[in-house]
């Protein structure tokens, strides 16, 4: 009788435990998109997640190295992600010798994410960055000539919530094991 | 792209059409850029190639007016949506202008033409072609004759928009 009743008490903590660990699912919420910009060539540096918006930073490492002048115009740079319109920047402000651009997501993505149909997904697209280069005139001066960069992009999701927070906790155990091996 | 001839360069449009979504509206949207050898495109959409004359001995110069675009689909031409980036004459001055973005409204299933009017310009001779004198044979000379205006035609097959 008693060993009867104490497996009911574990199933049924097993059971509340499952519950549990569902409705904890639920609460999820999405922190913004982690950005990279992988690229051999130019540098583009991501910045922390926005829940609605993608920021990034340019420098001068973000244009080719040439000869000639580089002028950037960030003002124009487009973020097309696969699936979406393609987005211009919603703010552009200068830091030292940093640009950083601002874009606002769709809000279709936003809401996909949210609602759970792409949250391991990766979102690829590309970076266009135009600039102009100046080409010296033999009447002195320059006359520019548009260019443009493309750089690729990844945005992965980021969450947080009771799961996030579990999965990072096992995960670091793991990864503490795996160093004391 | 260079050869004994000097052709620099191929008079070519990449046309790359990709179905989009914003606020739950569906869109064709088709990138139009100087077609390039070195460039990777990402995966997704469907694409084509515009061809005009192959015979340039240098880069010519196009200019696209993008208003002018149309896409034509079941007998039905439609006009480029509000929600497009690029908008009136746009000038192509080399490979590495950045891509023209045109929106329209997903059209039905079935096979889609883009039709691009394009107007090639004449080219600004180098120095070295101006010069008389000089002695290279490699010097990239304009062709006069492929200046004007050209109709491309990019042709997809689409699927239905909701699937």
């Amino acid at each position: 009788m008693n060993h009867q009743s104490s497996s009911s008490a574990r199933l049924a903590s097993i059971v509340m435990g499952i519950t549990v660990a569902l409705l904890a699912g639920c609460t999820e919420t999405l922190v913004g998109f982690n950005a990279i910009y992988p690229s051999n060539t130019v540098s583009v540096v991501g910045g922390p997640p926005h829940p609605d918006t993608v920021q990034f930073a340019l420098s001068r490492n973000s244009y080719p190295s040439s000869k000639r002048t580089v002028h950037p115009m960030p003002q124009r740079a487009i973020l097309k992600l696969n699936g979406y319109l393609p987005l211009l920047p919603s703010e552009v402000t200068q830091e030292g010798d940093r640009t950083i651009i601002r874009m606002r997501l769709p809000v279709d993505l936003i809401k996909t994410v949210k609602a759970g149909a792409m949250s391991h997904t990766q979102i690829h697209g590309e970076l266009i960055l135009p600039f102009d280069v100046g080409v010296p005139a033999f009447g002195g001066g320059e006359y520019r000539e548009p260019r443009s960069q493309t750089v690729h992009v990844q945005l992965t999701p980021v969450f947080n919530g009771p799961m996030t927070r579990t999965a990072e906790k096992i995960g670091g155990f793991l990864r503490g094991l795996y160093a004391a091996r | 792209m260079t050869d004994a001839d000097n052709q620099l360069a191929k008079l070519s449009l990449f046309v790359k059409a990709e179905r989009v979504i914003d606020r739950g509206q569906h869109y064709l949207l088709v990138k139009i850029q100087v077609a390039d050898m070195r460039r990777v495109e990402p995966s997704g959409g469907r694409a084509d190639t515009i061809s005009l004359e192959r015979n340039g001995l240098a880069f010519m110069p196009m200019q696209i007016d993008c208003d002018r675009i149309t896409l034509r689909n079941n007998g039905k031409a439609y006009r480029p949506e509000a929600r497009s980036l690029c908008t009136g004459p746009v000038k192509l001055d080399n490979a590495r202008v950045p891509p023209l973005f045109v929106a329209f409204k997903h059209p039905p299933a079935g096979s889609t033409d883009i039709v691009v009017p394009v107007t090639v310009l004449p080219v600004r001779p180098s120095i070295a072609a101006r010069d008389p004198d000089s002695r290279s044979h490699r010097v990239p000379r304009p062709a006069p004759e492929l200046v004007g205006e050209y109709t491309g035609v990019a042709r997809f097959y689409l699927d239905d928009a909701s699937r």
